[in-house]
């Protein structure tokens, strides 16, 4: 292996992993961080724009944008971890239940999981408000109820050629037990390709949601959360575009973050496609 | 192929209704205590009457009867395109669908067609250099275009464009205010189109039969054509599906932004007034429109790289 492949997706990686790590830092640290109380009303004149006291200006209760985007960030960046977590292992687990099922389960599996990577998350999630009214928690379930799906995609695909693998045939006729094949021989080729996935789906997971509490479907003022902010922001688009511009760039550097982290990775793990 | 693909799609349908009438009638509260209001709220009717005229609605309503028995009904109804009226406006929520599914489908079609012109022109200045930095420059734009939401492309480009050229911000579905939604919802795609494209025609481009075709004598023109264009856009055929969905989630955001009369628009709005008939008919167009483009997609790829068809019998 040369050198130049063995650096290859290093600057991609590296790249992602210090904006995302950046983002996770300064959402943690927000309390100590924030210039402001975010939630404290006329720390500044309303509406002002971006200056030396207030980075990025002041909404119209005049609270402090800055502040609000840093705190906003931990709400954002929490429920994208867990809704995350939700729907890798949801959808890991029952891809690979369809790889190790029988054939009419596999195929009716592979139709629905075709339809839904096809499916607008978007789409079911304004449904999910539409029907159970507006709040990031509806929201959330409507697109996770959508997003399990490459990742069940990708588990069946990668099971089955494991299952397939001449090893895994080998110890099958020897007899060792499904469970521990699952084991030993699908989760080491899962692995890699599932992070990769993960990296980016959550950048999609994160702009998704943001645009749907953009619509003012999702979490709902006053809570400093991003998505929140953008719906605040666009009745005033007109007159202070900058509280469009700050939480509008925080969703895009986060995002940025994990799809060069995913990429980098792919990379690095030299997955295919 | 047929009759397989006729059964697949059948019981796709059928899953689809299931699940969309599942969450339908999941919906919080019930539908004729929401019509009458609270029990016992009437003035002018005994507790038992108000209790018996609220059997008499919901029999009406086919409440009384068994889930399955509501399910056929209300599929047939919906199949005759019966999707009630509009709480709202008391309309025909059909008709209003209908009013509304030409700004949208017009919008959905000029986006994906610039779509992929953009991304064949990108192509085209690619392949012409192989092995060069466009390679890494593609990579680079898909990354960054793809972490750029619709939300902010599209207010940022509405502000320019009513600041710049007197865009109208409101207005009638018209070619004057098209391109610019158009332009915001095909752009971010248009990177990782173009490398798929390009990554495809090299390498269709060095198949041993492009190379058989060549050596046959058979012209440039037809091996660049036959040989390596109509295979290597069955790629690129599974990613424009799978664009299509991004656009129709982008196009509700880039309506309501561009305040463009179309379905996306329309079911925020209903959203906001809690107008469950036109929130059901909403999901349903959408949930056929999912199904068409994923069908025409398979059947895409089979007419253009005849392997694929081979491929999915020999696996399934």
């Amino acid at each position: 292996m040369s050198a130049f492949s063995e650096g290859k997706g290093t600057v991609l990686y590296m790249t992602g992993v210090v904006i995302t790590g950046g983002m996770v830092v300064l959402a943690c640290a927000a309390p100590w961080i924030a210039p402001y109380d975010p939630a404290l009303q006329l720390v500044g004149k309303p509406l002002s724009a971006p200056s030396a006291e207030h980075l990025l200006g002041t909404d119209k209760f005049g609270r402090d944008v800055l502040s609000r985007v840093l705190h906003g960030g931990r709400l954002t960046l929490l429920f994208t971890a867990l809704a995350l977590l939700g729907i890798v292992a949801a959808g890991t687990v029952l891809g690979a239940l369809a790889a190790a099922a029988g054939r009419s389960v596999d195929r009716l599996a592979t139709n629905i999981i075709d339809l839904l990577v096809a499916f607008p998350a978007v789409i079911v999630a304004l449904a999910f408000a539409g029907i159970y009214g507006p709040s990031l928690g509806v929201v959330l379930t409507g697109v996770m109820l959508v997003m399990w799906a490459p990742f069940a995609r990708l588990s069946r695909s990668l099971v089955r050629q494991a299952l397939a693998s001449r090893s895994a045939q080998t110890a099958l006729a020897l007899g060792a037990n499904r469970g521990l094949l699952l084991r030993r021989e699908a989760w080491p080729r899962l692995r890699g390709p599932i992070l990769v996935l993960a990296a980016v789906e959550a950048g999609q997971l994160i702009t998704v949601v943001a645009g749907l509490s953009f619509l003012g479907l999702g979490a709902q003022p006053p809570s400093p959360e991003w998505g929140a902010m953008l719906q605040e922001g666009r009745a005033a688009l007109w007159s202070a575009p900058h509280l469009v511009l700050g939480p509008g760039f925080a969703v895009l550097v986060t995002v940025l973050g994990l799809t060069c982290l995913g990429e980098g990775l792919r990379d690095r793990l030299e997955v295919a496609g | 192929m047929l009759v397989h693909g006729f059964t697949s799609l059948l019981s796709l349908v059928l899953a689809a209704s299931v699940l969309v009438f599942a969450l339908i009638r999941s919906a919080p509260g019930d539908p004729v205590d929401i019509e009458f209001g609270a029990s016992g709220a009437s003035t002018f009717l005994t507790p038992e009457e108000d209790t018996r005229s609220r059997e008499v609605r919901r029999a009406e309503l086919g409440l009384d009867k068994s889930v399955a028995e509501q399910y056929v009904i209300w599929l047939g109804r919906v199949v005759s395109g019966d999707f009630g009226k509009s709480f709202r406006t008391g309309e025909s929520v059909l008709s209003e669908i209908a009013d509304r599914l030409p700004a949208s489908i017009g919008l959905g079609f000029s986006a994906m067609g610039l779509l992929l012109l953009m991304s064949a022109l990108t192509a085209w200045l690619a392949v012409r250099k192989p092995d060069g930095p466009m390679d890494h420059v593609l990579r680079v734009l898909s990354i960054a275009a793809a972490a750029v939401p619709t939300f902010l492309t599209a207010t940022l480009g509405l502000r320019w464009a009513a600041e710049a050229a007197g865009y109208p911000i409101a207005g009638e579905a018209t070619a004057s205010r098209l391109w610019l939604p158009a332009v915001v919802m095909a752009v971010s795609g248009v990177p990782t189109m173009a490398r798929v494209l390009r990554a495809s025609v090299l390498e269709q481009g060095a198949m041993t039969y492009a190379a058989a075709a060549k050596a046959r004598g058979a012209k440039p023109r037809t091996v660049l054509l036959r040989h390596t264009l109509r295979p290597s856009l069955a790629p690129v055929m599974t990613l424009a599906g799978l664009t299509t969905a991004t656009l129709m989630g982008g196009a509700v955001i880039t309506e309501v932004v561009f305040s463009w009369p179309g379905v996306g628009a329309y079911a925020v709005e209903a959203i906001g007034a809690q107008d469950y008939p036109v929130i059901q008919a909403y999901v349903i167009v959408m949930v056929l429109m999912a199904i068409i483009v994923n069908r025409s997609v398979d059947v895409g790829q089979r007419l253009l790289d005849p392997r694929t068809y081979r491929k999915l019998k020999g696996t399934a």
